[in-house]
């Protein structure tokens, strides 16, 4: 449904999206995983091709879309970072433009913005301006305007940033519900339990490149059944290293002048571990340990937290 | 597709009509409070100044008081009055010296002494538009305010000068029946409907013209309050243009199968009927409210077309060279001004210094003010201005036609 091959972006210099690759099968939800600047937004403005690529091609049902980006864009929905939104207009009139610039009218467009409205539990004051709304409203108003047309393939960026759980939940059911439906999702974030949560294959991207990606169990593998663990406090380097050459499995992940990470085997005790740590002279400050998950991968693969 | 687009914009517009309203008004009520200027205000500048030529063939106290009125307080700031000899002020008219000559006739003054009609003569100069239009305009009040004067002082007078006559002691049956007179006389000066005992009469210089009445004051003010309280209303309309962007449905737009020069086409098209639906408003109250008359109700709306499409120009080129909302705020009124200024639409045209009248014609404001007052108060025809609907339809392409080129390179990102 999508392929990208080789997509590059760079801003004076800058290289925001660096020879990223990647498809996207019909009908899956492909997440998009990265901090803040990763090159998720650069990304996806490539695709709906608001952007010109550096390098690279990118095909939407293998039609290439340098070549007619404007037929493409009927079978395309995107659901912007912003809220992109008439605040003057009341949700069922955003729905209702939104709607006709696809060419949909009449009862079509009436029913479709009936069952968004539903689905979104905006409803009740479907009526009323956008401008009097909370922020999750116009986030799933958002969301909703993205795929009035029903698109083939649906770019999500961050749609769930700043709302409260249950207003999340609802928005991440949407999205299983489009995509049972026969949509084909792009789902870019920085959260790790939502990526977790929804997504059937992801990338995990920091500063514009592809760390890592596959299915959730095939990434799980780079940590393996490894805890993380990241230790501040002041140590000597040496001891450090020495340490993870002495114990088997140990692995140093990261090491800054007062942070390290250590990669730990689950079967390997912690309480046993730090104890070594303090008999080898390690002043400990802060520690903290990852049981591994998605954030563990990242903080294996470039020794920071996703959320830093 | 680009009338989605534009319904959609109209719509919103509408749910925030104040500012709409408040640019329709602001032109009428600064044009209202100038005029106003003209019966006691302080800032002349405001006002053109008339040269006005009196030749007084009668030498009476009624020419003396028409005389001195133009040398008092308001009139004397607006008039720059020249008594002249008999005979001179034609010749000094045929070299086109001056913007009107009065003539007051032999024996005006016992005319109205004695309530036979009689007629000032206003000779004016044709190859100005409006200036001896003020002046007729002021001579009128000033002869019906002369001639209501006469009537209501005349019984009261009768009625002193009989008493006077018989010589005798004022009883009380005449001091009830003065008393009376002048309820009467208080009465009177309610009623404004006199037949008109002095008659005015204009003579244009060497042909004709058909003359209306009306506020030609009024209507000179207009003419340019509106066409900068107009370049203000598309400048806080040509504000979208950010706004769609900021707020991301720009973005969004152009992820739908909305082409980027759909969209431009749109809110160009927007910018020109908002501004003209104001501009139309405004004259249309002007036509209501304040007597304005347009004999040429065809050369009025085809001029009126060409200068809102000139001025929709002005701002959306300013909006596509512009980088961001600050500079467009911070440039906007400054250009604003520029043009007004240099179009007469602040100060008229005949007080620019030397050099701004010099450079007026780079604005369009200055074409578009120009060619409304040789309509409005003129009542000259289209056809008698070509220059004003050339430069005007080429100002108008030319510009919308830059801004939309520049703009499509902008939103093409
Ligand atoms: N229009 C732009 N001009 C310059 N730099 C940009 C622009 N857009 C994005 N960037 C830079 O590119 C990098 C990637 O940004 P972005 O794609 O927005 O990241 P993400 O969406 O993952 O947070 C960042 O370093 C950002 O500052
Ligand atoms: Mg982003």
């Amino acid at each position: 449904m999508l392929r990208i091959e080789n997509l590059t972006k760079s801003f004076n210099g800058l290289v925001a999206v660096d020879h990223i690759s990647f498809h996207v099968q019909k009908g899956e939800i492909f997440g998009f995983l990265g901090p803040n600047g990763a090159g998720k937004t650069t990304t996806i403005n490539m695709i709906c091709s608001l952007l010109k690529p550096d390098g690279g091609s990118i095909f939407i049902d293998d039609a290439d879309i340098q070549f007619g980006p404007a037929k493409l864009r009927n079978k395309l929905g995107v659901v912007p970072q912003e809220t992109a939104l008439y605040e003057e207009l009341s949700a069922e009139e955003n729905l209702m433009f939104w709607g006709s610039l696809y060419g949909m009218s009449g009862k079509a467009l009436k029913t479709r913005v009936a069952e968004l409205l539903e689905l979104t539990g905006l409803q009740e004051r479907a009526g009323e301006r956008v401008k009097n709304y909370s922020g999750g409203m116009k986030r799933r108003l958002n969301m909703a305007a993205g795929m009035i047309h029903t698109p083939k393939l649906l770019l999500l960026d961050e749609p769930t940033v700043g709302i409260d759980p249950q207003a999340r939940h609802n928005m991440l059911e949407m999205v299983r519900d489009v995509a049972r439906k026969g949509t084909t999702i792009l789902y870019t974030t920085h959260y790790m339990e939502e990526a977790e949560l929804l997504c059937d294959r992801l990338a995990i991207i920091d500063h514009g490149r592809i760390l890592v990606m596959g299915t959730q169990q095939e990434i799980q593998q780079v940590v393996g059944e490894n805890r993380l663990l990241k230790v501040s406090g002041t140590f000597s380097p040496e001891t450090a290293e020495l340490l993870a050459k002495q114990i088997a499995g140990l692995t140093l992940v990261s090491l800054k002048e007062k942070e390290l990470v250590y990669g730990l085997p689950v079967k390997f005790g912690t309480g046993q571990f730090i104890e070594k740590l303090v008999a080898a002279g390690f002043k400990i400050d802060n520690l903290s340990i990852k049981e591994p998950n998605l954030d563990t991968v990242f903080l294996k693969l470039t020794g920071r937290e996703l959320r830093d | 597709m680009i009338w989605k687009l534009l319904k959609k914009d109209i719509v919103r517009r509408l749910r925030n009509p104040g500012g709409f309203i408040l640019l329709v008004l602001l032109p009428l009520l600064i044009s209202l409070l100038l005029g106003l200027v003209f019966g006691g205000g302080r800032d002349n500048r405001v006002m053109p100044e008339v040269k006005l030529l009196i030749e007084d063939h009668d030498h009476g106290l009624a020419s003396q008081f028409i005389a001195g009125a133009f040398h008092r307080g308001e009139l004397a700031r607006l008039f720059d009055v020249k008594s002249v000899d008999e005979g001179v002020g034609r010749r000094m008219m045929d070299k086109g010296e001056a913007s009107a000559l009065l003539i007051i006739p032999k024996g005006f003054a016992d005319s109205l002494v004695s309530e036979k009609p009689t007629e000032l003569i206003l000779v004016k100069n044709p190859s100005e538009s409006f200036l001896p239009k003020i002046a007729e305009e002021t001579i009128g009040i000033l002869s019906e305010g002369g001639d209501r004067l006469v009537r209501i002082v005349e019984n009261p007078l009768r009625m002193i000068r009989k008493s006077a006559q018989n010589d005798s002691i004022v009883s009380d049956e005449k001091v009830a029946a003065i008393s009376i007179l002048f309820k009467n006389l208080i009465e009177k000066t309610k009623n404004l409907f006199f037949p008109p005992l002095i008659r005015f009469n204009q003579v244009a210089q060497k042909e004709g013209k058909k003359q209306t009445s009306g506020s030609v004051l009024f209507a000179y003010l207009l003419a340019g309050n509106t066409l900068m309280a107009l370049l203000f209303v598309l400048e806080i309309f040509a504000r979208d243009f950010f706004r769609e962007r900021d707020n991301q449905t720009l973005y969004r737009m152009l992820t739908s199968p909305v082409t980027s020069r759909q969209y431009l086409a749109a809110k160009l098209i927007f910018l020109f009927v908002a501004a003209l639906l104001a501009y139309l408003l405004v004259w249309l109250a002007g036509l209501l409210f304040f007597g304005i008359r347009i004999t040429q109700p065809i050369s009025f709306l085809v001029l009126s077309l060409l200068i809102v499409s000139a001025l929709t120009g002005v701002i959306a080129l300013l909006y596509a060279v512009v980088k961001t909302r600050t500079q467009a705020a911070s440039l906007a009124p400054a250009i604003i001004i520029v043009l007004s200024m240099l179009g007469g639409a602040m100060i008229p045209f005949g007080s620019l210094p030397g050099f701004m009248k010099k450079i007026a014609f780079i604005s369009p404001v200055y074409w578009g003010t120009d060619g409304l007052h040789r309509i409005v108060i003129s009542h000259e025809s289209l056809a008698a201005m070509p220059l004003h609907v050339g430069v005007l339809f080429s100002l108008g392409l030319l510009l919308n036609i830059l801004a939309f080129i520049l703009f499509a390179k902008k939103v093409q990102l």
